[in-house]
């Protein structure tokens, strides 16, 4: 997978799975603007470790603000003249039973991670429209196809992100535009350490691999929907899960 | 038929269309209905008359499902009224259709609060009264345009998909408490809301289905009621396609 001369968009940089994959495109010759909302330091030392010849930069900017992201990508456009690939990494997440979720919980993370993923489209089509090229892959989750507790938010956002990615991909194929998702399973992540200690065995056991993915284990699916040569593929979701549901 | 009698089921957006034929269908299933309305006080009636004709029992309640305040409203007064609610169709919805980048954000914001959160209140209203007393069903409308992908309909595209990780997401949390969630998703049907779409897009549409035509809200509504009955105890978080062979998901 070559990635040289080309210029993709992150959103979301700074969390494990964004970090993964910026690495990953750097390492393949890209270069990468990403954007982050709160690590400055992460995102800091994520350019210091990769980026030495002005082939990385880090943008703090929130998906929640339009402005935010056609200044964004405007920024691509100046430094480097072309955008060649989006990707959607982003998360956020606002955890309750159904009963006890807010009108304010699920509006917060149909926000952020429905919309904002809309806001971004937006800002990033009228260049690809213009190069009558681009290529999309939206990062969502297990949860839209496999239902997850406490997460009706979560799993009504990301459902929408795959049901907005399949109408998008009818009405920009013709500018050779891709859109896919990448649903990744249940993989390791920092935050948890904080969840109940029956979690990890527990999802240990249900998968047939018998262990939890690593974000770098998602990547390649996210870099292989990103290349050039997938110009055949849009409008799908592919799952990254170890073999847990195999549907 | 009658073998849902004395039940008791709201079906949301109920005055015409795929709503009008569930509320008719499960009342024909002894199912008393409450036929949830918005704005359209006159058809609500005439399908509330309609079922109170021989077939069953029916009430119209308005209220805009998009309001918090206004869908407690529509669940207290049906349990106020007959004491009981086994079943929850969360069916309405509304269409602005626009290309993406055209789309304007109300448009947006309108269909994604109209399909899909509206369901969310909805249920999280039900849920209080069906855990209490171990049973419930709650059958989602969703469509094709979720699963598939329409020209034109990002946001209802979003919202309908959207609905599918709802009932997914619902149906994890609920079914040890005895209540049931499934989807359907109806590929184009002959209602008044696609009676807007393009005629390029129509005679499109009716050379890829391989019946050659679309489907009647008739044909819906017996798949809704099965979903909404006891027999379908063994079916969590199912989206049941029915669309004359377009897309075979």
């Amino acid at each position: 997978m070559d990635f040289s001369d080309q210029v993709t968009i992150v959103t979301g940089g700074t969390g494990s799975l964004g970090r993964e994959i910026v690495t990953g495109l750097i390492e393949r010759g890209s270069r990468v603007l990403f954007c982050y909302r709160q690590r400055d330091e992460t995102a800091q030392e994520l350019v210091d470790l990769l980026g030495n010849d002005d082939r990385l930069v880090a943008v703090k900017a929130d998906v929640r603000d339009q402005e935010a992201m056609n200044a964004m990508v405007e920024e691509a456009l100046r430094r480097w003249e072309r955008l060649d690939t989006l990707i959607t990494a982003h998360s956020t997440v606002s955890n309750a039973p159904i009963v006890d979720m807010t009108l304010e919980q699920w509006n917060e993370v149909l926000d952020v991670m429905l919309r904002g993923v809309t806001r971004v489209c937006r800002a990033a089509l009228r260049p690809m429209q213009k190069a009558r090229y681009g290529r999309i892959v939206n990062v969502v989750g297990y949860q839209p196809l496999a239902g997850a507790l406490m997460q009706a938010n979560y799993a009504a956002a990301l459902g929408g992100v795959i049901g907005f990615s399949k109408a998008l991909a009818r009405e920009v194929a013709a500018w050779g535009i891709t859109i896919n998702c990448v649903a990744p399973g249940l993989i390791s992540r920092p935050q948890m350490a904080s969840f109940d200690p029956s979690y990890i065995p527990w999802a240990t056991n249900i998968v047939p691999l018998k262990r939890l993915g690593t974000p770098a284990e998602v990547v390649p699916a996210v870099l292989m929907l990103a290349e050039r040569e997938s110009g055949y593929m849009t409008g799908q979701t592919i799952t990254v899960d170890g073999g847990w549901r195999m549907v | 038929m009658r073998r849902l009698a004395g039940q008791v089921a709201i079906v949301t957006g109920a005055s015409r269309g795929i709503g009008r034929a569930i509320a008719l269908e499960l009342a024909s299933w002894g199912v008393k209905v409450v036929v949830n309305y918005q704005s359209s006080a006159e058809k609500a009636a005439a399908v509330v008359a309609e079922i109170n004709a021989g077939i069953g029992q029916g009430l119209a309640i308005q209220a805009d499902v998009t309001q918090p305040e206004e869908v407690k409203r529509l669940v207290q007064t049906t349990l106020d009224t007959w004491g009981e609610l086994h079943i929850l169709v969360n069916n309405a919805g509304i269409t602005r259709d626009n290309l993406f980048q055209r789309m304007k954000d109300a448009d947006w914001d309108a269909v994604i609060e109209a399909d899909l959160t509206s369901a969310f209140l909805c249920s999280q209203a039900v849920l209080p009264h069906m855990q209490s007393v171990r049973y419930g069903r709650i059958v989602n409308i969703a469509s094709l345009a979720g699963l598939a992908g329409n020209v034109g309909q990002t946001n209802y595209a979003a919202a309908k998909m959207g609905l599918i990780g709802l009932t997914k997401a619902l149906a994890r949390e609920v079914t040890a408490a005895g209540i049931v969630v499934n989807a359907v998703a109806p590929g184009y049907v002959e209602t008044e809301m696609i009676e807007a779409i393009p005629h390029w897009l129509r005679t499109w549409a009716l050379d890829v289905i391989p019946l050659k035509r679309f489907g009647t809200a008739e044909e819906i509504a017996p798949a809704v009621a099965f979903l909404a009955s006891p027999a379908a105890s063994y079916i969590i978080g199912h989206v049941l396609t029915i669309d004359g062979g377009w897309v075979m998901p």
